[in-house]
């Protein structure tokens, strides 16, 4: 072991610590998540088309209905690709080398949240774009005026609130990750959350899907849908879950042992 | 001028006091041996005195200051505590390149570093395929990257062959005689003597010695006679 002798280091920073959950994202794993992420939704996208399931007309809502409802599907990965990111380093034990290069933990937890959204986001906006390079084209063949619907701003809004969830479902995957120091429990909380959320309330009540976080993001994607719940509401309530389960990543990783 | 200070620190896991009311310092400058059984509570006090798990009651102080409040504390401090570490699907290199990011080093130390703690022909293997003598290798890497002045070093010889064991003799004396400061806990009694000026020994989660190796040693033939008869004295009292 020679003495090396390097110019010392610059200092913490914003910066440096979402490079270093980038990074670390960067693993085989973390790379087919991604993969799929995208793939997937591809795979869909071209189902849908080929087997003729959606009709179309010249509304641009109409027109981004396979291509959205395929965008959603990336919010079934985002929470994994999240999950992977906040939760990995306890399952691996690479919190300890982490925190004692940034001992701040809040900081440590918030990068990996933004991180995820970042991520999660990305994909999508990858996957939309992958898709329309192959629906539009398919489209136009179909004779359905493209150039027109891709005027209409329903779509854009549509696209973006899709991107938006999936972020948002990234989000939550990280910040449960941290929370649950793993990546098998937020996975559990969030598929368990989706079926026994929809069913208990579906048996029960109705009305209470306005208190669902799944139907709030589902209006998300759709401002336009007869929906009870208004689109702000919506942004409210899912704001203010993430909001919540955020701060109690940070409330545990703070006041628990981290290792 | 002390650069660790543990004062009256109690580490409580369930109904269990792993860490009883220790006190220590270790001054600027020394070599000091944290020295105890398994389940001495070595670890827990190191892991207190890290940031890494709060103290029940007591304190832990690094530079005066408890380890979270260190501003750019990897410059300060640099700490080996478990070889595992290191997500198995990272390479070597990775996995230092994302402690840089996080501690502000620049990347450009890292193949140095690889270099001086010899795991530049394994810097692109992923972590799963090292050995432990190699993952010894990367956690001291990782504490390095900084190049900090006070070292805190947990079983660092664990899993090393023997030349990495005298590797790693020649680093805390290299260290030492640049004014840094290394805080190192082994079982290797015989290995740790070699290279230590002090020692801190602790038995049962309490402080049973402590003070220069000259002084603690001194009516026996070694410090390993030192370190049992501290200890069984300790047994003998608790009991």
């Amino acid at each position: 072991m020679s003495t090396v002798t390097v110019a010392g280091p610059t200092g913490t920073s914003t910066r440096g610590l979402l490079g270093a959950h980038w990074l670390m994202l960067r693993t085989r794993g973390g790379l087919i998540l991604l993969a799929l992420g995208v793939l997937v939704p591809l795979a869909m996208l071209v189902l849908v088309l080929l087997t003729g399931q959606q009709t179309f007309d010249v509304d641009g809502a109409d027109l981004a209905d396979p291509l959205i409802n395929t965008t959603v599907a990336c919010a079934l990965f985002a929470p994994l690709l999240g999950a992977m990111i906040g939760g990995s380093p306890f399952r691996h034990g690479t919190i300890v080398p982490l925190l004692l290069a940034e001992p701040r933990r809040t900081r440590v937890v918030l990068a990996a949240v933004l991180v995820a959204g970042g991520v999660a986001a990305m994909s999508a906006v990858l996957y939309i774009l992958l898709g329309s390079a192959v629906a539009l084209p398919w489209l136009a063949n179909q004779g359905v005026p493209v150039g027109e619907v891709l005027a209409d701003p329903a779509l854009w809004w549509r696209l973006l609130g899709s991107t938006a969830v999936v972020a948002v479902t990234g989000m939550f995957g990280a910040a449960l990750g941290a929370l649950l120091r793993g990546l098998l429990g937020p996975v559990l909380v969030l598929v368990g959350s989706f079926i026994v959320e929809g069913s208990v309330i579906a048996y029960v009540n109705d009305e209470w899907f306005r208190w669902s976080l799944w139907a709030n993001l589902v209006v998300l994607t759709e401002p336009t849908a007869e929906l009870s719940v208004p689109f702000w509401q919506s942004v409210l309530f899912v704001v203010g879950v993430l909001a919540a389960v955020v701060a109690a990543a940070l409330v545990s990783t703070t006041r628990r042992d981290a290792a | 001028m002390s650069v660790i200070r543990v004062n009256g620190l109690v580490k409580r896991y369930g109904r269990r006091d792993v860490v009883r009311d220790l006190s220590f310092e270790v001054p600027a400058g020394s070599v000091t041996a944290f020295l105890g059984l398994n389940g001495a509570g070595k670890t827990s006090t190191l892991r207190v005195l890290l940031g890494l798990a709060s103290p029940t009651r007591g304190s832990a102080t690094v530079f005066g200051q408890p380890y979270a409040a260190l501003d750019h504390p990897a410059r300060r401090v640099g700490a080996v505590l478990e070889a595992n570490a290191a997500h198995p699907g990272r390479t070597g290199r990775r996995h230092l390149a994302v402690i840089a990011a996080t501690a502000g080093v620049p990347k450009r130390r890292i193949a140095g570093l690889l270099d001086q703690v010899g795991l530049t022909a394994a810097a692109d293997a992923r972590v799963k395929t090292y050995s432990l003598g190699m993952k010894q290798r990367l956690a001291l890497a990782t504490a390095l990257l900084g190049t900090p002045e006070l070292l805190i070093l947990d079983e660092p010889t664990n899993g090393l062959d023997p030349a990495g064991v005298r590797e790693l003799r020649d680093l805390v004396r290299r260290h030492a005689a640049t004014g840094g400061t290394v805080l190192v806990s082994s079982h290797q009694l015989a290995e740790i003597a070699q290279v230590v000026d002090r020692a801190v020994v602790i038995h049962e989660g309490r402080l049973v010695g402590s003070g220069p190796i000259d002084e603690l040693t001194a009516g026996h033939d070694s410090l390993e006679d030192a370190f049992f008869a501290l200890t069984q004295t300790a047994t003998g009292v608790s009991a």
